[in-house]
């Protein structure tokens, strides 16, 4: 039996305005309210509208064989309750079928377990709280930010009683091994799925790509690679949700992929899909050791694109710096603007590497340069370590 | 007495100090009486017009036909025109050509004797075109105004000096601001050196910003010192009264009902390039934050070093009192300035440096590096060698904890700015002209 899992990343930053220096001390508002708005809106003509609607008509025509899970930011959860409440209701409305699962995540997408293990697991337990009072559901797998994993960050997930983790089935983790296979933190136990970073990128870099030798992609393809393995294997695929229409548009076929895809697994009686949770309550093949930490990000498939260079680690340094003050403190808006820096996006903005396999129109990479990120976001510290009674 | 003068930038649309002080000289020139035609090569409408003539290259109509052009079309190796000819024909085909174009008998792309040349009037790649295509325009500027002296601004504009000296037969003033060793160091670019020595030769006097660089022209350009005279620049005096704003920032403070305790912050505000040593002064920050992590340094500006500068401080893990507050203009200037409590210019050669007295003006204590011209008119200033971070960081670590030196330095500081006005240098000026005139 192949199993196959979905997993869809709903995730939306809360880009900052440009924040000068004269601006610390003075002012405390730091979101680009309109370029939020913008994107949301965006975001939600060209991708989520469209994939709602698809994914509702195949828990329709499918009910009791479709299912997948979505990892939903607790910051995207805030600005759709903000700014879209019409999206979030009809993201409930799919929530109300129990086999669309939701993951556990860190609030904001942050690398909290890059800052302090009490940090990221406020956040984890944030998000839990969020999800419950949003969608109704309880989380049992987790999913960190930039699928970032490590033995200890496994121990982390196993201590917070959670009964599985996602972590990015990277060749150099691997070695000979398939990443279509349940394996196991070594301490703990905990079972680990491993998304297949090949699988899921070709969906989500290289669907439209006219120079990949298998453009155009399609199904039969798709299932001819996973007919190769021999046995009961399970191909979990992670990808941002707007890849359905937003980083692969609607005209490159992407909609018309995932419909048939879900009508050729519901109809074939050697494949399902299943639910993360599923595939954690089987036995595990083995152990997998991660000594440092891995992502799904660029080819290195580390932590380069997000702490490679000084100016992440400066920023870095200074939210653990600001953390043991924040976790002290009883104003919630600085409690919640201090959530919304941690998240990855900011850092990814400052990153200096040359290629970088996301798209950059304006509200994806809002600054001119990287240098233009970090300074931005260390003003935006300042005045919130200033409001926190920090020098 | 009426004066062509030849310039670069003007405010508002400045990068550097040269703007500021061609303006102040104007006002200073005015006060004395003396009538000042000033040339840019683009002007955008919106600089102060009461100064003096004003006069964008971009503007004059040039007709190439014209006999002082005889020497361009000679010498087309000696100058870049670009695409404006066509390279392989004579003169009077390239009319014939031109002609028959009119007549409308052939149709051809851009060809015409008379033009006007479009300037950008920035420091681009372009660079040595648009300083030729602007001594051109000079010449025709020259044969159409009436004056008794040029006055030309810095490399930029000697070529032009130069060509309206030859049309006018009038003594030609060269204004020294900077060298190119001040700008490179040891590596020159010898073209650039070539044109600076070519004007300091072609003039009749020559003005230096002070006696630091009235050396450099006299031993490394090799001129006669009877020929340099160093008149100092000034400062236009402050538009807003420093001592009344410092109370509308505090107040707004205690309004909002947070006891915030102001922050002590240490001001660098210059192009962020080799010339003005930036590097330095996160060295001197480095050794401040060991001592007192509370304060916060600013670096205001910004230039070809800018990223490397911000990946040092982020590499020091300096970032959270470390800020940068981009290039500042206008107003912005004076709001950093009272926000400041020190400012520094760790200059490596600067041949004045008119920065740290709109800081004085301001009542800002400054910290200045020793080569430097200004260093040779202040008293009421800390002065170390650019080099010595130790005292660098030692002056600046004074001026924020010993209340009595900070207070002196301002109190007297901003009354010894107070006697620096542009009147006075214009005074100077109208000397060097008058010398020059009576040489002939």
């Amino acid at each position: 039996m192949k199993k196959i899992a979905l997993i869809f990343k709903v995730h939306q930053p809360f880009r900052l305005r440009k924040y000068r220096f004269f601006d610390i001390g003075e002012n405390h508002d730091y979101y680009d309210d309109y370029q939020n708005k913008y994107a949301l809106k965006r975001f939600t003509e060209q991708s989520y509208d469209k994939a709602n609607a698809l994914m509702k008509d195949a828990l329709a025509r499918y009910p009791k064989q479709f299912a997948f899970s979505f990892a939903f930011s607790g910051t995207a959860m805030d600005q759709m309750q903000w700014y879209a409440p019409e999206l979030l209701a009809d993201f409930q409305a799919l929530a109300a079928h129990k086999e669309v699962e939701f993951l556990a995540e860190p609030y904001s997408c942050s690398l909290g377990s890059l800052i302090s293990r009490n940090f990221f697991c406020s956040q984890v337990e944030a998000h839990r709280k969020k999800l419950r009072a949003v969608f109704k559901k309880t989380p049992s797998v987790l999913l960190n930010t930039d699928l970032i994993y490590s033995d200890e960050i496994g121990q982390w997930a196993s201590e917070m009683k959670f009964k599985g983790m996602v972590a990015e089935g990277a060749r150099h983790i691997l070695g000979w091994k398939s990443a279509h296979y349940l394996y196991a933190q070594p301490e703990t136990g905990l079972p680990l799925l491993l998304r297949d970073p090949a699988l899921s990128e070709n969906l989500s870099l290289r669907f439209s790509d006219r120079n990949w030798d298998q453009w155009p992609y399609t199904v039969e393809k798709f299932l001819q690679a996973v007919d190769a393995e021999a046995g009961d294997t399970q191909i979990v695929l992670c990808i941002d949700y707007a890849v359905l229409g937003e980083f692969q548009p609607e005209e490159s076929g992407i909609f018309a992929f995932f419909s048939a895809l879900i009508d050729q697994v519901a109809q074939r009686k050697d494949y399902a899909f299943v639910t993360p949770s599923q595939l954690c309550k089987q036995t595990p093949v083995g152990d997998l050791h991660v000594p440092t930490p891995v992502s799904c990000v660029d080819e290195e498939r580390d932590l380069t694109a997000c702490y490679g260079n000084d100016m992440q680690r400066d920023a870095v340094a200074n939210l653990k710096r600001m953390w043991a003050a924040v976790e002290k403190t009883k104003d919630k808006e600085i409690v919640k603007d201090f959530m919304y820096l941690t998240g990855s996006d900011h850092l990814h903005y400052m990153s200096t590497k040359w290629f970088s396999d996301t798209p950059s129109p304006r509200y994806l990479r809002p600054y001119d340069s990287p240098y233009d990120g970090y300074i931005n976001y260390m003003n935006v510290l300042s005045d919130l370590s200033q409001r926190l009674g920090l020098d | 007495m009426r004066v062509l003068m030849f310039g670069w930038e003007f405010p508002p649309h400045i990068t550097g100090g040269l703007g500021t002080a061609c303006y102040g000289m104007c006002r200073g020139l005015l006060a004395q009486g003396v009538e000042v035609i000033f040339t840019a090569p683009k002007l955008y409408g919106d600089e102060d017009q009461g100064v003096a003539r004003m006069v964008s290259a971009d503007q004059v109509e040039v007709d190439l036909r014209h006999p002082m052009y005889e020497s361009w079309w000679k010498n087309l190796t000696y100058i870049q025109i670009g695409a404006n000819l066509i390279p392989y024909v004579g003169l009077d085909d390239y009319f014939s050509l031109h002609n028959r174009s009119e007549s409308g008998s052939w149709q051809s792309g851009e060809v015409s004797a008379k033009r006007r040349f479009t300037f950008s009037g920035q420091y681009k790649q372009n660079l040595m075109e648009e300083v030729e295509r602007y001594a051109m325009v000079a010449s025709t500027v020259a044969s159409q105004q009436q004056f008794d002296v040029i006055h030309a601004h810095d490399w930029l504009t000697y070529m032009a000096g130069i060509a309206a000296k030859r049309v006018s037969g009038k003594p030609l003033v060269i204004h020294v601001h900077a060298t190119e060793f001040d700008r490179t160091g040891e590596n020159v670019n010898t073209r650039v050196f070539d044109i600076e020595r070519r004007g300091m030769l072609a003039a009749d006097r020559i003005i230096t910003v002070s006696n630091y660089t009235r050396d450099i022209v006299i031993h490394r350009y090799g001129i006669p010192a009877e020929k340099v005279h160093t008149v100092y620049n000034a400062v236009e005096p402050s538009a807003v009264e420093p001592a009344v704003e410092a109370q509308p920032v505090a107040a707004t403070r205690a309004k909002r009902g947070k006891a915030v305790p102001k922050r002590k912050i240490v001001t660098f505000l210059g192009r962020v390039t080799y010339q003005k040593g930036p590097e330095y002064f996160v060295e001197a920050a480095r050794l401040i934050l060991q001592r007192d992590p509370s304060v916060h340094f600013v670096m205001a500006g910004s230039g070809d070093m800018f990223n490397r500068i911000v990946e040092r401080v982020a590499a020091l893990q300096l970032g959270s009192h470390f800020h940068f507050a981009g290039f500042l203009k206008g107003p912005e200037v004076d709001r950093m300035f009272r926000m400041s409590d020190v400012y520094v210019m760790p200059s490596v050669s600067e041949p004045f440096g008119i920065s740290p007295l709109e800081a004085m003006r301001s009542n800002v204590p400054v910290v200045i590096s020793k080569q430097s011209g200004v260093s040779e008119i202040l008293e009421h200033a800390l002065k170390i060698d650019f080099w010595d971070v130790d005292a660098m960081a030692d002056a600046i670590y004074g001026l924020l904890h010993y209340p009595p030196l900070s207070t002196m330095f301002r109190r007297y500081g901003a009354e010894e700015v107070d006697r620096l006005k542009w009147e006075n240098a214009a005074k100077h000026l109208l000397q060097v002209y008058e010398a020059a005139v009576n040489d002939r």
